[in-house]
């Protein structure tokens, strides 16, 4: 409605500047419509110029919110006409966001939050001996002397013991700790106190929060009262808070009481006993690098002090306690991360397409709104809306679904990532999310809307007629091309990391896990049982209890079994020189029958190898060739340098060579030997295989336990399951994630795929028609829309396999025994995502077929 | 352009400020200003339409169809001027009979003298 011609001049009318303000808070259209009017009718009507403006401000928004509503509700309209489209859509949306909930709580709970202490920041580890890494407390002591660079330097020892005269006997686990470290950790009693210097030996113990309330029914008058601890009185001197969390280098946990340790003790006195980890607080300004050089002068001072006991020291090292407890999940969870981000990716280039497929199908009625007087700006606007109620509503079943997986993962999460406890989806978690939503919206609303915008002229151009338009068509399959590319590169990590779990679990163990357990034998009073002799009938007697337990096929006695790690000692070969770091276990005579542990040479452990008789060994294979280049050892001599109390280190005969077993599924099979329980006076284990009907198990071990005596506790029962579970978790949980990850980004391709290829068959109506008139077979129409697919495909497919050849290598940490270039696993993944291009053309191929001639000349 | 004859009496009743307006136009066009002096001038003063609501409701009928504008030179420059379109007439029609027969109701119960 432009004039053509001069406008007189008064005709653009002066407007009072208040009135102008006021008139620019309405949408633009009655703004360019009316300002003018308004301008005249102020001119010749005299109003109140505020009351005007208030007028005005107020009509203003209530146009916006009207034209908002209008938009929401169109869009609603416009998306029920769909539903295929918006439930693939918010579904996309729902699962890659779900994993972004997911990852990104367990990263923010994990990663990013400092661990619970005041001076968090400044918390190291001190390893006195990188790799092995325990103190023992005369090291300790002259380390805490001479060290420069710590603030506060304490120690903590695992502890278990016996709690009785509160019920039926139990044992609780709980640390040895010294005065330092509470002052480390900064903890606070919340009655009573903590342990001080004067506490140094005696039999005071300090209870966890949750003890006090369990056995001591939360009474404050606790304090100065005594508790029975393996038979021994202790007196309570107080109660820790509720939140006290123990740090130890696997992890935050929490103990169930605190006794001091005991210098005094024959054992803890020996330099050799290295059972104490050390925590510090670096002092302000101090680098971890600094104070492990410091560490690191100070220990090889002590070492060179004392050499008989240091015999393999490497080094010491200082290590940042956050470093060291989130350290091994670190580069898993950023992988994840990656990954859900990726995911994230997958399903805005996926919806895009969807989005453009549907535009193009609806590009007569946009073409049609456009020239009834629809601004470009107003369907753009129509576009992200309708993005805006998708991403909405796949952003709140997503959330959902990340809440649900996070329970879900949790029983995995609790045992494999150290700090799971603290992951939960918080506020922060939902702003993210609710940004990324935001940004994904615009982006996936904004790119249809943009190319719409280009084409509408075009459209309006060719008037209607059907037929691709080249620069959406290009957007279209590089999206698709893109989308096939990134889900390759994830399948291919979940493939590799899947196929590492594969591999990690079925490594010959040498040993036969089946149904097999291990049982607690529980730490004896020395009241009841004051010497090892008297011990060990106990354990025999439990031994024999538990082979009376119906279902149980065999039982023996132990110290330590694999998978439940295990005693290194430095071993030497007399005649040789050097000292060999091996791993050692005491064992009963039928404890390789029960392991299935085969015997290569000599003989097996009797019962006739007591305390007694001649001091014996059987080692295993890796320990014959590594220290004998042999099998054939029988007869020669070891001397392992085990320190304990009773048994001076001594040359032992070697009378049997067994299998090699493994201590873990990664760890390689270590050299080690056997020494009979009874020459070692030492216990720990029952291991017992059952028949496989465990039902109830636990209960009549526990009554086998009570029928040797009443006052044993409850026994911990482990499952080679469990065990296997806790060893293999990490690999686990990287397998399960990454997997499902991969099922989602293929699910989420197959659509794209689909959405592509029917839209293309659409397209292509009459020309098929016509084919089909001049004599085409469906075979050529069917190979020519999967030969189209396939195309596409293949350009994805190179372009992911490249994408993959260069990232897997940053899955290495996830990796066992397995190349990131693993020729099988590609071509697997390569031939997966090949048949998921056929399946998804398949259905619009076969419509293809289907066309016939005459519908072609109706189609346009 | 066709539009669906739809029944009038699906958008009644109309808004007060609404049916004022389209009386001010039943008896021939005007433009803004003019509808608003009429309005005020026959209600006495009662019902005054400030521009942003007025030019509110000319957008609205204008995209409804109930009124179409063209523009006119007159003493104050070139200005939109406002006319009834037949189904706009037929809306206000049908707003006036529902109005009559609420009128004939009270009058029934004897709410207002009778034949005022």
């Amino acid at each position: 409605m432009r004039a053509g011609c001069f406008r007189p001049a008064h005709s653009m009318t002066a407007m009072h500047p208040l009135l102008r303000l006021a008139l620019a808070t309405c949408p633009r259209d009655y703004r360019r419509e009316y300002e003018q009017s308004i301008a005249i009718d102020m001119r010749v009507r005299h109003e109140n110029v505020f009351a005007v403006a208030l007028d005005l401000i107020c009509q203003g928004f209530g146009m916006r919110v009207e034209g908002a509503l209008r938009d929401l509700s169109f869009a609603l309209r416009t998306l029920a006409k769909a539903p295929m489209y918006t439930v693939v859509a918010v579904l996309a949306i729902a699962l890659a966001i779900g994993g972004n909930v997911a990852v990104t709580s367990v990263l923010e709970g994990v990663l990013l939050k400092p661990l619970p202490y005041p001076n968090a920041d400044r918390l190291v580890h001190v390893d006195a001996d990188a790799g092995i890494g325990q103190f023992s407390y005369l090291d300790a002591r002259d380390f805490r002397a001479e060290q420069t660079t710590l603030e506060r330097f304490g120690l903590i020892g695992s502890d278990s013991r016996v709690l009785s005269g509160k019920g039926r006997p139990v044992t609780l686990n709980g640390s040895a700790v010294d005065e330092g470290y509470f002052a480390v950790l900064e903890a606070h009693p919340q009655i009573g106190r903590l342990l001080n210097g004067a506490d140094r030996g005696a039999k005071t113990i300090v209870l966890a929060d949750k003890t006090w309330r369990t056995y001591f029914s939360g009474d404050p008058r606790v304090i100065g009262t005594t508790a029975t601890l393996n038979g021994m009185n202790y007196t309570i001197v107080g109660v820790a808070k509720p939140g006290m969390r123990d740090i130890s280098p696997q992890g935050l946990s929490s103990n169930a009481y605190w006794v001091p340790l005991n210098p005094r003790g024959s054992v803890e006195t020996q330099r050799g006993y290295t059972n104490y980890d050390g925590w510090a607080l670096l002092r302000r300004g101090v680098s971890v690098r600094a104070a492990s050089a410091d560490a690191q002068r100070v220990l090889a001072a002590i070492v060179h002090r004392y050499p008989a006991n240091h015999g393999t020291w490497t080094r010491a090292q200082v290590s940042s306690a956050f470093d060291l407890l989130v350290g091994p999940v670190r580069q898993m969870l950023w992988l994840l991360y990656a990954a859900v981000t990726v995911l994230l990716v997958i399903a805005c280039a996926n919806i895009v397409n969807l989005t453009l497929v549907r535009a193009a199908a609806r590009e007569r009625e946009l073409v049609v709104r456009s020239a009834l007087g629809a601004s470009r700006g107003r369907i753009a606007v129509q576009l992200i809306v309708e993005m805006g109620v998708i991403a909405l509503a796949g952003g709140v079943l997503g959330i959902g679904l990340g809440f649900a997986g996070l329970r879900l993962f949790d029983a995995i999460g609790a045992q494999m990532i150290p700090r799971w406890e603290g992951v939960r989806v918080d506020g922060g978690v939902i702003a993210y999310v609710a940004l990324l939503l935001a940004a994904t919206s615009v982006l996936t609303g904004a790119i249809p809307a943009l190319t719409q915008r280009r084409e509408l002229v075009q459209g309006l151009r060719a008037a209607g007629r059907s037929g691709d338009l080249s620069g959406a068509k290009r957007l279209r399959t590089g999206l698709v091309i893109a989308e096939i590319a990134l889900t390759l590169g994830l399948v291919t990590s979940a493939g590799l990391i899947v196929r590492s779990f594969e591999t990690l679990t079925h490594v010959n163990l040498g040993f036969d896990a089946r149904h097999l357990y291990t049982i607690e034998i529980p730490s004896m009073p020395k009241s009841a049982y004051p010497n090892y002799d008297a011990q060990f009938d106990a354990a025999r007697r439990l031994v024999a209890a538990v082979r009376s337990v119906p279902g149980v096929q065999d039982a023996a006695a132990t110290t330590i079994v694999p998978f439940k790690g295990g005693f290194v000692v430095n071993t030497t070969v007399p005649g040789k020189s050097g000292i060999h770091e091996v791993d050692g276990n005491a064992v009963a005579p039928e404890y390789f029958r029960v392991m299935r542990v085969p015997l290569v040479r000599g003989r097996s452990f009797t019962p006739r190898d007591g305390p007694h008789a001649q001091s014996v060994a059987m080692v295993n294979e890796a320990l014959a060739r590594q220290l004998f280049g042999t099998l054939d050892v029988v007869g020669r001599h070891i001397r392992p340098g085990v320190s304990s109390d009773n048994t001076p280190s001594m040359v032992r005969t070697i009378v049997g060579v067994v299998g090699n077993t493994r201590n873990g599924f990664s760890q390689a099979m270590r050299p080690e030997f056997y020494l009979p329980l009874t020459q070692l006076q030492a216990l720990g284990l029952i291991i017992a295989r059952t028949d496989g009907h465990d039902a109830g198990f636990a209960r009549a071990i526990d009554r086998a336990y009570a029928s040797v005596d009443p006052s044993f506790p409850a026994p911990e029962i482990v499952s080679y399951d469990t065990l296997f579970a806790q060893d293999a978790g990490r690999w686990r949980a990287a397998a399960m994630l990454f997997s499902t990850l991969a099922v989602i980004a293929l699910i989420l391709a197959l659509a794209g795929i689909y959405a592509v290829s029917a839209y293309a068959v659409q397209q292509r109506t009459q020309e098929f028609g016509i084919r089909k008139a001049i004599g085409a077979r469906d075979r050529a129409v069917l190979g020519g829309v999967l030969l189209d697919a396939l195309r596409f495909a293949a350009a994805g497919i190179v372009l992911g396999a490249l994408l993959a050849a260069m990232c897997t290598r940053y899955l290495n940490s996830l990796l066992f025994e397995t190349s990131p270039l693993d020729p099988v696993t590609f071509t697997f993944v390569v031939a997966l995502i090949v048949a998921c291009t056929v399946l998804a053309a398949l259905i619009p191929a076969l419509r293809a077929t289907r066309i016939q001639p005459a519908s072609a000349l109706r189609y346009e | 352009m066709l539009r669906e004859r739809r029944d009038p009496s699906s958008v009644l009743p109309l808004g007060a400020s609404a049916f004022y307006v389209l009386l001010a136009l039943a008896d021939g066009d005007r433009h803004g200003a003019s509808i608003a002096e009429e309005v005020e001038a026959a209600t006495d003063g009662i019902t005054r339409l400030l521009p942003g609501a007025l030019y509110r409701y000319l957008k609205q009928m204008t995209l409804d169809g109930w009124i179409v504008e063209h523009e006119a030179q007159d003493d104050d420059g070139r200005r939109k001027y406002y006319r009834l379109t037949p189904w706009g007439r037929r809306i206000a029609q049908a707003e006036a009979q529902r109005l009559d027969s609420v009128v004939r109701m009270a009058r029934a119960r004897r709410l207002l003298p009778a034949g005022a």
